[in-house]
């Protein structure tokens, strides 16, 4: 039973999708930053294509580990938002700490990449780009994770539902960003190399 | 538990003394407020004092260009001085005035009590303060682009790339709070000029100034590289301050151009929607990020370039249009200063605008360098004359005084002579420095009266910050509502607005001057 009175006024919900504009605002920031240092990349690529990682080789293996990891991470997103949209919190929160999880395992993913690339940023002209483009990347996933983890709490706390799901709505469009630009980055850095 | 008195304004309240009950106050209270009021009056103050050192700068790169007896100002710190100032006329002083303006009136022009985010507004105006200070003590110990000591150079980079991010997160609670927090009724058609303006101008930022972020953070990291990257460091930002980039911040500008005119003619204006898409395609145009010499160094002389160059002409026409052909043309002209200075402003614009499109078409042979800092000169100036427009304008709302007509006409009148001193020469010099047999001469003449412009400028932006500080500290007495007559909503509110700004609740928007509505309204009732 309900202790609220059917005739109190409907609680104030926040204005029209303040944190959905301000995150679609500064995701597509991070796009912009993103595709800048890609686009310096292939440049730089083009003009030097004759020594460009010529004395190593990066392997494929964990950047595609890397993106199956972030697409089943999408995956997992979208499930938390239709978790969240049917007010299912338990399953809201499942999905966004699974979310959470493989955003993590990406970052291992990377970080143990680059273990293996064997690129000096003394000695590789190459190298400040390459690190440039993907570590920043890199941070990108992180402050997701954070975001995500935030939102986690939030949920936690009872302020999402269904009438009011915008937080973990608007973490959704920053992910789905965030991977978005690693399937770039994976196909013109590390498949066509 | 529910509240059936009302609080007591002042006194005990629950056992609790009046000292106890009234809050922060000094110090405390200015570095912990969220208040969009409070901190739009702290950019603008901040703001002004560095485009008084931002022209007195300029002036000083004059003197070195004439090099009387050989005895320079910054001599072998050239480049870094130039530097300084070229980023600091965008990045230090013009956009933290016009985002401070915003902070403050662009809530209320949307019938808002506060802005969004408050304390990312907050966050965003300390780190800007903070990484301002930086940058300037980086640029004492030998820094800046282009600077002799390399780890004061690296100390630069992070300070203006931290200044960047602080900025456009200024810019996202402004552009936030106009998407977000507008009253009924207000479509984004009925939207104020300035709002608008600013709305389009701030999204522009958020997709351009992240690529200006790029090339900071790879800078940053190239260090470390094999290769000497001191030289690429400015280069990679340069175009953020060359045309078609420059003129975001121009877009604020004829935001509070729109502003004004309307309300000195006395009369709505004339075709909004063409108005909005003027300003909606001028910032379109605007969109740079595509224009650098690090994805392809000859872009700017392609037939592109050239073109987007020429195509930005085309809705400032379309402003113009409406501003000259229909407000001013049929409306009871009232010569306030900050219509003077407005007119000033779209002056100095129209000449940058035709600067840039004779430095792209080069008909005569411009020299490029020269070409660049005059348009840069002319936008800048137009930029800054119309944010003072603005400032004369909106003193009242903002400090709760006037800023009295006789020095306002004094700050328009040396603010004028100022801008065309310290811009005219050098689209002059740009023009005869390649069609001259011998051009050092007139050259040297023309930089010295840059030199006079450049100091009269200084002293025109200290004549404003005189007059704002003496309006906040008269406080004039009573002031009306709306003291101009105008049409927005932020002038419904007291001048100042008490704490909270619209503490009823605001009737729904039905046109983009509502308060001209509501005066017409009243007269046919009456």
């Amino acid at each position: 039973m309900s202790i609220i009175p059917v005739e109190s006024p409907a609680p104030v919900l926040p204005r029209r999708r303040k944190q959905l504009f301000a995150t679609a605002y500064a995701s597509a920031g991070v796009v912009m930053f993103t595709v800048a240092l890609l686009g310096s990349y292939l440049v730089q690529r083009a003009a030097d294509i004759e020594t460009w990682l010529a004395d190593n080789s990066i392997p494929l293996l964990q950047p595609t580990m890397g993106l199956f990891t972030l697409v089943l991470s999408a995956a997992a997103m979208q499930w938390a938002v239709y978790a969240i949209s049917r007010d299912m919190r338990s399953h809201a929160l499942l999905a966004t700490g699974l979310t959470g999880l493989l955003g993590i395992a990406y970052i291992n993913s990377i970080a143990f990449l680059y273990s293996q690339v064997g690129l000096e940023m003394a000695n590789h002209s190459e190298a400040p780009l390459f690190y440039t483009l993907t570590a920043s990347h890199l941070v990108f996933v992180a402050i997701g994770v954070l975001y995500l983890a935030v939102m986690a709490f939030r949920a936690l706390g009872g302020q999402f539902s269904a009438r009011y799901p915008e937080g973990i709505s608007a973490a959704a469009v920053y992910w789905y960003v965030v991977v978005g630009l690693y399937g770039v980055i994976w196909y013109a850095v590390y498949v066509t190399k | 538990m529910t509240i059936t008195e009302t609080r007591p304004e002042s006194g005990e309240v629950a056992g609790r003394t009046a000292e106890e009950t009234a809050g922060p106050s000094g110090l405390y209270r200015l570095l912990g407020t969220s208040d969009h009021k409070t901190l739009g009056r702290l950019y603008i103050g901040f703001s002004l004092m560095l485009l008084a050192g931002v022209f007195t700068m300029g002036a000083l790169l004059a003197v070195d260009a004439v090099d009387v007896e050989g005895n320079p100002v910054f001599g072998a710190a050239i480049g870094p001085a130039s530097s300084s100032y070229l980023l600091g006329t965008v990045f230090f002083a013009l956009w933290p005035l016009l985002l401070g303006l915003a902070t403050y009136v662009v809530p209320l022009q949307v019938g808002s009590s506060t802005i969004a985010y408050p304390r990312a507004a907050a966050l965003a105006l300390w780190t800007w303060v903070v990484t301002t200070g930086v940058y300037i003590a980086s640029v004492v110990f030998g820094g800046a682009y282009g600077g002799a000591d390399d780890e004061a150079v690296a100390l630069s980079n992070v300070a203006f790339g931290a200044l960047v991010l602080a900025l456009l997160l200024g810019t996202l609670c402004v552009i936030v709070t106009i998407i977000s927090l507008r009253p009924r009724g207000m479509k984004l058609n009925r939207v104020p000029l300035f709002s608008f303006s600013f709305l389009a101008a701030g999204s522009l930022a958020m997709l351009t100034w992240p690529v200006v972020l790029a090339n900071v953070a790879l800078a940053q990291v190239a260090q470390f590289g094999p290769d000497v990257v001191s030289e690429t460091y400015l280069s990679g930002i340069r175009w953020a301050l060359d045309v078609p980039a420059v003129y975001i911040v121009a877009l604020p500008a004829l935001g509070i151009i729109g502003e004004v005119v309307p309300v000195f003619a006395r009369r709505r204006q004339a075709h909004y929607g063409v108005m909005l898409t003027g300003l909606g395609l001028f910032g379109a145009f605007s969109f740079g990020a595509w224009a650098q010499p690090a994805f392809n160094i000859e872009v700017q002389e392609q037939l592109l370039f050239a073109f987007m160059a020429f195509l930005v002409a085309l809705p400032l026409l379309l402003l113009l249009g409406g501003w000259f052909g229909g407000t001013l043309r049929s409306g009871e002209l009232w010569w306030r200063s900050p219509l003077l200075l407005a007119l000033a402003a779209i002056l100095l614009l129209c000449l940058g605008v035709l600067t840039g499109v004779l430095r792209v078409l080069n008909p005569v042979d411009m020299a490029p360098e020269r070409a660049f800092l005059a348009q840069s000169s002319f936008v800048v100036t137009a930029t800054a004359a119309a944010a003072v427009a603005g400032l004369i304008y909106w003193v009242p709302k903002i400090y709760g005084g006037l800023f009295a007509e006789w020095p306002a006409r004094v700050v328009v009148v040396v603010f004028v002579l100022g801008s065309l001193l310290y811009t005219v020469p050098t689209g002059i010099s740009a023009l005869l420095e390649n069609n001259l047999s011998n051009p050092t001469g007139p050259l040297r003449a023309l930089d010295a009266i840059v030199i006079v412009g450049g100091l009269v400028l200084t002293v025109a932006v200290a004549v404003s910050v005189g007059a704002v500080m003496n309006a906040a500290r008269r406080k004039d007495g009573f002031i009306p509502d709306n003291l101009w007559r105008a049409s927005t909503l932020e002038w419904a509110v007291g001048c100042p607005p008490p704490p909270g700004s619209f503490v009823w609740d605001l009737a729904p928007v039905t046109s983009e001057a509502p308060l001209v509505d509501f005066y017409e309204e009243e007269e046919a009732s009456s």
